[in-house]
């Protein structure tokens, strides 16, 4: 659906995407994970149109985006990091302002912004001036604006930062639905815990390089060099250091809190033998759970924090 | 494209948000109550002054306020709707929007000023009844209407003339200095063309420049009792201002229309396309050759320094509206380049640097510079040789030619290097060709004077005969078009080196990361 391919955008002496190639297929909804200034935004405007790449291809549904602006725009629904809204008009009038401008017919606008406004809770909404309305509520409106015309991809940049946690909950079931619909979404965002929950890839850029992407689980599993054990014990903590400092397999070993943490080098097949020697050497185990690296982790081992 | 005006979002959402819980009638009946009195007091005074005709007064007064009212509504409202749109980034939402940028912009012109219109709606009800009272013919009433419009229609495409840039500071910043610029401009031109009002009415190009961009000499002729006395004399045709003004008004709008909705395509664009630049000098020209050629000549070296004064400053404007900035160039290097045959992509491809287009204003130059020459000859109050005129005339376009090479090959250079704006260019060319003239009249050195495309200027066009040597300028010029042409084709060729050995190692690097070809993912 999105193909992206040696994607190149350079501002005056900083170069915002270095040869980013990228291909996403419809009914992914794609995570774009990095710091402030990795270039999100960049290749989100790119791929909105609004912004011209120095060099590479861009193509949406097949349709070559730099050469073919204006045949793109039906197929794509953006949302900018920024509130870009009219502040005088009323809620029903900015959205029939944009459904106009997406040539829907006049008889088929009113229900159809109805619909926008159910889905993102603003209904009760609906005849207010915009300029009355919270942070959140615009956020909202905003993204009821990129619904309108049921575009095939959704192009979201950051757009969670303005919600409170009932309204991430929200989003993050209208997202399901919109997944549950077909559509390809591309969402940016530097809250990695939200983005776990909202998307079935990710992709982290740095530098205007992407440095990973795939399949969440995926990447976690191909950037995982090492396991983590975290063992629970009733007392004997010192022996239980000392069995773990014995094991060649066992690196970092930590006491903090009452538990003993550990990087497990073997693989997971090993873990019942060490669950055997502890229990042998009668120490009073209480669990031993392997902890996975979640999103922020890999992201922080992946990423140097760096901006373009 | 289709234009549907009452179903168009941009017109319908202008007037919800203009007109909501206001009574958008109450201006406009201030306004014609307002001009109703004036007309009670032009009546309580000059009723009894049988030499002239109050109502006619009345009239005159009446459409030249409908204009400047209309005028001034449709730039400022259009100019503050872009300059929002601009800052709260709504215009990013119409841009990716299924409707174009011509579209986009109409709706801009026709919903925005709203206001400026039902004015002068209002004052028309007090123009009818002037015609009623038999001030002039209902042809002429409807031309003038005709020219109220299209003087609105253009004055709003001005306003929409507003930077693109995204970044709020940089916009309003931006939005500032076109206002000062604007203000300056009117200040000082308007000013000037209201003190030089008898001169620029006397002087065929000073008639056309009024006549053609603002309605006072049609509005003048009616003042004076005959509308049709103020004609554009064109290869000896002569066409009334009152029908001409509305097209070259309308034709000056389009092109201002089609120059920014290139921006709103790609911001990278140029202002204007090659081959329309190429047509908009030839069109300037040709007007200004059966201008000129048509008037009565005091002297021929005049007439065709006149010309060259013209084709000069207005290839200058047009290499600013052609000339590729630092960034578009770079997107010509990585992305354009090699598409045309090399001279054709410098003649009329996309993004190239202006070198091609300069050959090509000035081989326009070239080709009527003569035929100017042929048409004034022996026609000159003040005798001169076929062979003085044809050496002047080629002194004067192998330094026009020179001249413009130059400077417009100085502002590739200083965009190139990201350091000049149009703004800063022209005060560059002013210093550039006025300083070294007044440094030499001051310091009696007629040789800085000679070295000034201002004195050179000025020597031709008010002494008989002129008396400034012309190869100073030349060796001042050339050497400034050698130097800048190298310095500019150094870095083109030092960028495509460059780009070409980056190319090869992105190309070389595998496609590294893709998302997963199926989705059964958590959300």
């Amino acid at each position: 659906m999105i193909d992206i391919r040696h994607l190149r955008k350079q501002y005056d002496k900083i170069v915002a995407l270095e040869n980013l190639s990228l291909f996403i297929p419809a009914g992914e909804v794609y995570g774009l994970i990095g710091p402030n200034g990795a270039g999100k935004t960049s290749l989100i405007r790119i791929l909105a149109t609004l912004l011209e790449p120095t060099y590479g291809e861009v193509r949406i549904d097949g349709i070559d985006a730099l050469e073919s602006p204006l045949e793109v725009h039906p197929l794509i629904g953006y949302m900018s990091d920024f509130f870009s809204l009219y502040e005088d008009m009323l809620v029903w009038e900015y959205l029939d302002h944009f459904a106009a401008c997406y040539r829907i017919e006049r008889r088929k606008r009113q229900p159809l912004i109805d619909d926008v406004l159910e889905l993102v809770s603003l209904e009760v909404r609906r005849d207010e001036k915009i300029k009355t309305l919270s942070r959140g509520m615009r956020q909202r409106l905003c993204f009821a604006k990129t619904l309108l015309h049921q575009p095939k991809v959704l192009l979201l940049d950051e757009p969670a930062s303005g919600l409170d946690p009932a309204g991430r909950i929200e989003f993050r079931e209208i997202l399901k639905k919109l997944h549950d619909m077909g559509r390809t979404v591309l969402i940016s965002s530097h809250i990695l815990t939200e983005m776990a929950d909202f998307c079935t890839s990710v992709g982290i850029v740095e530098q205007g390089r992407l440095l990973a992407s795939g399949r969440v689980g995926d990447i976690l599993q191909q950037l995982q060099s090492r396991l983590q054990l975290v063992i629970e014990v009733a007392a004997e903590q010192p022996r239980l250091l000392e069995l773990l400092a014995a094991e060649p397999a066992a690196e970092d070993v930590r006491a903090t809190n009452g538990q003993v943490t550990c990087g497990w080098t073997a693989g997971r097949d090993d873990l019942p033998e060490l669950h055997r020697r502890i229990v042998r050497a009668d120490i009073p185990l209480i669990s031993l759970t392997l902890k996975s690296d979640n999103l922020e982790d890999i992201y922080m081992r992946v990423s140097g924090h760096r901006t373009s | 494209m289709k234009f549907d005006y009452w179903n168009h979002p941009l017109v319908v959402s202008a007037f919800r948000v203009r007109f909501r819980g206001r009574a958008p009638g109450a201006a406009a009946m201030i306004y014609f109550l307002a001009l109703l009195s004036l007309g009670g007091i032009l009546q309580y005074n000059l009723a009894n002054e049988p030499q002239v005709s109050w109502v006619l007064i009345y009239f005159v007064v009446l459409i030249s306020i409908e204009c400047a009212v209309a005028a001034l509504f449709a730039a400022s409202a259009t100019f503050q709707s872009m300059h929002n749109e601009v800052v709260n980034r709504t215009l990013d939402y119409q841009r990716t929007a299924a409707i174009g940028p011509h579209e986009i912009l109409l709706g801009k012109l026709l919903g925005e000023p709203a206001q400026g219109y039902m004015l002068a709606l209002a004052g028309l009800p007090l123009l009818v009844w002037c015609l009623a009272m038999g001030v002039t013919t209902p042809g002429v009433f409807a031309l003038l209407l005709i020219n109220l419009v299209t003087t609105t229609f253009m004055f709003g495409a001005f306003g929409l003339a507003h930077p693109l840039d995204t970044s709020v500071e940089r916009s309003k910043a931006s939005g500032r200095s076109v206002r000062a610029v604007g203000i300056l401009v009117g200040l000082v031109i308007g000013l000037q063309m209201l003190v030089a009002t008898n001169t620029l009415v006397q002087s065929p190009l000073g008639q056309a420049a009024l006549g053609l961009l603002t309605p006072a000499l049609a509005i003048y002729g009616v003042a004076i009792g005959d509308p049709m006395s103020f004609c554009l004399n064109l290869f000896g045709v002569e066409i009334p201002y009152l029908f001409v003004t509305p097209i070259a008004q309308v034709a000056v709008a389009l092109m201002v229309i089609h120059s920014i909705a290139r921006r709103l395509v790609s911001p990278l664009n140029t202002a204007l396309s090659k081959p329309t630049a190429y047509c908009v000098l030839l069109v300037i020209d040709v007007l200004t050759a059966g201008l000129l050629g048509s008037s009565i000549i005091v002297n021929a070296d005049r007439v065709v320094a006149g010309f060259c004064l013209i084709h000069l400053l207005s290839s200058l404007f047009l290499t600013m509206a052609i000339t590729p900035g630092r960034e578009t160039l770079k997107t010509w290097i990585w992305r354009f380049r090699g598409r045309l045959p090399y001279w054709k992509d410098m003649l009329w491809g996309p993004r190239s640097g202006n070198l091609g287009a300069l050959v090509v204003f000035s081989v326009i130059g070239a080709a009527i510079t003569p035929l100017v020459a042929l048409a004034v000859d022996g026609r000159s109050m003040t005798p001169i040789s076929q062979s003085d005129l044809m050496q002047s005339t080629i002194r004067m376009l192998v330094a026009t030619t020179v001249v413009l090479l130059a400077l417009g090959s100085l502002f590739q250079w200083l965009l190139s290097i990201g350091q000049a704006g149009g703004v800063m260019f022209i005060g560059m060319v002013a210093m550039f060709s006025v300083v070294p003239h007044l440094a030499g009249a001051y310091l009696d050195s007629e040789l800085l004077v000679a070295a000034s495309p201002s004195g050179q200027f000025a020597s031709w066009l008010f002494q008989v005969p002129p008396t400034l040597r012309v190869e100073p300028l030349l060796v001042v010029y050339g050497a400034m078009f050698v130097i800048t042409q190298r310095l500019n084709a150094r870095r083109i060729s030092l960028g495509i080196a460059a780009v070409k050995r980056k190319i090869e190692i992105m190309l070389a690097e595998p496609e590294k990361v893709s998302a997963p070809p199926s989705s059964e993912g958590t959300a």
